[in-house]
């Protein structure tokens, strides 16, 4: 049953830097399943953000394959890239990255509106109780914690219901305990079904995953399964409560 | 992604940043608003001047010596306009429908019109009875016309126009009533209505008084006269109606080297002088209103390059997220077009209130040109759209990677 959400054969990106060329990708080859919680490390400089981009269809490979949910998309056209991304993959990055003086509503509402749907509301509150922020959804960015913020942008992630979800560095700007919380509100989406890659440089938060691959120089090093992932639940249970703030609302 | 979600974010991002939205919109709102108020204030001109031509009376012709080239205005002048030109244009131009001498106390000062201890300064008229069709003063406040009768028995009788007859009497009865002009007694015989005349040459600050009379009794030129007035049967025929009068004055009146010693005017003339002026008037203010536009349009597209380079992000973000090039494009450009749309309504709202004000202060009539109004709205979407187009594009062609690396 193990149906390949991410398979890239060769896949290669150069950068021409002046009158240099960066390999930031050599060749990778993979392939990551339907249901996987993915961690992907490595020092900067490795390529794992650079691999992050071409999987999230925002840049395009120098060469190579690469096939999402079974389809070919390294020759697509802008356009259709856009239409991937909007339908296919679900974005989390460190900075939140929410629209500012629009509330938490419109904000997860977005990706909606570029897939042209029309009865917005209902799909994007139901996202938002997904979260956990049903309550909040009224609120200004700028009105809400670091934590609440992530869940809204996870919210937005995955209101289009995509078939991964895209995480970069998803607790870069996080305390531990909401680092946690964040980490078990993907542990629950993997649980439902979800595929979920984050590319992370903290070997804690990577051991919340099921597999970690490490990447080094543009290729991968080493590609690991883990044998028993951190439980984030359990793990906050025994946190001191001082900024986390699920229990706020 | 449709327009209506296009144009919501627009908003909000215009609402977002009210204040340099507000700058931003400035130069739009002052271009526009100063076209409307000029215009408008153009327009007032013209009408009111057009307005003044009409009670001074329509279809008329005036025949004035001609006084250039150092003529002189000596009795027995060759220049000199006399009652015999008037006879013979009466019997050889059946076009003419009425004709009048006229001495005027406007060419030796004016003159005091006495009632009681009131007094008032005001040009002294004689005229035969048919002014008053020609001069468009037929309409009477009160009492009548001198006949010609009274005109051929020198009898002082006077009407009074509506300014002075306010002046002198202050709307009490007038009719019957003495009054002294000069050193000599009249009687008052009728009260033109008012006609809306002002400045100089005021069609209500007139006192008409019959021809021979004033010729004989007052202003002491028997044979004499300042100038000719008449009008023809009908409007159409003003040009040809000219040439005959210039026809059969030139028979007589010419001097040794074959010039007219008279001028001609026709009030249709006077008509293409206003149009023209106002015409060389419009290009002007066309031609500040594209300049100042133009500024407008600048400001708007160095604040919209400005803020794609802000939210070069946001368009990172936005593009991760699946939207098209087409609809950041839109987005941008929507916003560039609803700035200048809102600026020019907000300038076709200051211009129509400026008008008002400068026309009161002015004492013209206030026009709000409609056409001016629907120009300004549809130049100021254009210029949204020209000015707009360049930061919506390069918005459009950020690529999502670098977008969303951007710091």
């Amino acid at each position: 049953m193990s149906n390949p959400v991410i398979q890239v054969k060769g896949l290669s990106k150069d950068y021409v830097m002046g009158t240099t060329v960066v390999h930031a990708l050599r060749e990778v080859d993979l392939t990551i399943n339907e249901g996987e919680f993915v961690a992907i490390m490595g020092p900067s400089g490795s390529g794992k953000s650079t691999f992050m981009n071409m999987i999230g269809c925002l840049d395009r490979p120098t060469a190579g394959q690469y096939w999402l949910n079974q389809k070919e998309v390294s020759g697509l056209t802008d356009s259709e890239l856009a239409r991937v991304r909007n339908k296919l993959i679900g974005f989390v990055f460190q900075t939140f990255n929410l629209l500012p003086r629009t509330s938490a509503l419109k904000n997860v509402e977005l990706p909606l509106m570029y897939a042209g749907v029309k009865d917005r509301t209902e799909n994007a509150k139901q996202a938002l109780g997904r979260v956990g922020l049903e309550q909040r959804m009224h609120h200004r960015p700028n009105e809400l914690s670091g934590g609440q913020q992530q869940r809204v942008a996870i919210a937005r992630a995955i209101v289009n219901d995509p078939v991964m979800i895209l995480g970069d560095e998803p607790t870069g700007n996080l305390d531990s305990r909401t680092g946690e919380e964040i980490m078990a509100l993907f542990q629950e989406l993997n649980r439902a079904g979800k595929t979920v890659i984050i590319v992370t440089h903290e070997d804690d938060i990577a051991h919340h995953c099921k597999r970690i691959i490490h990447f080094r120089d543009g290729r991968v090093k080493s590609d690991e399964v883990v044998e028993n992932p951190i439980e984030a639940r359990a793990t906050l249970e025994h946190m001191p409560i001082e900024n986390g703030d699920l229990e706020k609302n | 992604m449709n327009l209506g979600d296009s144009f919501d974010s627009a908003l909000r991002s215009i609402g977002s940043n009210k204040l340099r939205s507000l700058l931003t919109m400035l130069g739009v709102v002052i271009g526009v608003g100063s076209v409307i108020a000029m215009i408008g204030i153009g327009e007032g001109t013209k009408k009111k001047s057009l307005a003044q031509l009409e009670v001074m009376g329509s279809n008329r012709i005036t025949v004035m010596p001609n006084w250039g080239r150092g003529h002189g205005m000596s009795v027995g002048d060759a220049s000199t306009l006399r009652p015999a030109d008037v006879d013979r244009l009466r019997a050889q131009v059946p076009a003419i429908k009425y004709i009048t001498g006229v001495v005027s106390s406007r060419f030796s000062g004016q003159s005091t019109v006495k009632f009681g201890s009131n007094a008032a300064r005001t040009s002294i008229n004689g005229v035969e009875p048919s002014a008053q069709f020609i001069e468009n003063a037929n309409k009477m406040f009160a009492g009548s016309w001198f006949t010609d009768m009274d005109n051929e028995l020198l009898e002082r009788k006077a009407v009074l126009g509506y300014a002075v007859y306010q002046e002198l009497f202050d709307s009490e009865n007038a009719i019957g009533a003495t009054i002294k002009i000069g050193n000599q007694n009249f009687e008052v015989s009728g009260v033109v209505d008012y006609k809306g005349g002002s400045g100089f040459m005021n069609a209500d600050d007139q006192v008409y008084i019959p021809l021979k009379t004033a010729q004989n009794r007052l202003l002491g030129s028997k044979d004499r006269l300042n100038y000719i007035e008449l009008q023809g049967v009908d409007s159409t025929i003003m040009v040809e109606l000219q040439r005959e009068v210039e026809d059969v004055l030139s028979a007589t009146r010419k001097d040794a080297t074959g010039e007219d010693l008279f001028r001609v005017m026709n009030q249709a003339d006077t008509l293409a002088a206003i149009q023209t002026q106002s015409q060389i008037l419009s290009m002007l203010l066309a031609g500040i209103a594209s300049v100042s536009l133009l500024v407008g349009g600048i400001g708007i597209m160095n604040i919209m390059l400005v803020s794609v380079t802000e939210r070069t992000r946001e368009i990172g973000l936005r593009k991760a997220l699946g939207a098209q090039r087409g609809t950041i494009l839109t987005q941008f450009l929507l916003e560039s077009v609803v700035m200048c749309v809102l600026g020019g309504v907000i300038g076709i709202l200051l211009g129509s209130v400026a008008v008002q004000f400068v026309a009161a202060l002015l004492q013209v009539p206030s026009v709000v040109n409609v056409a001016a109004v629907i120009w300004a709205f549809a130049f100021s979407s254009i210029v949204g759209v020209v000015f707009g187009l360049y930061p919506a594009v390069r918005a459009s062609n950020l690529l999502p990677i670098e977008a969303l690396r951007y710091e």
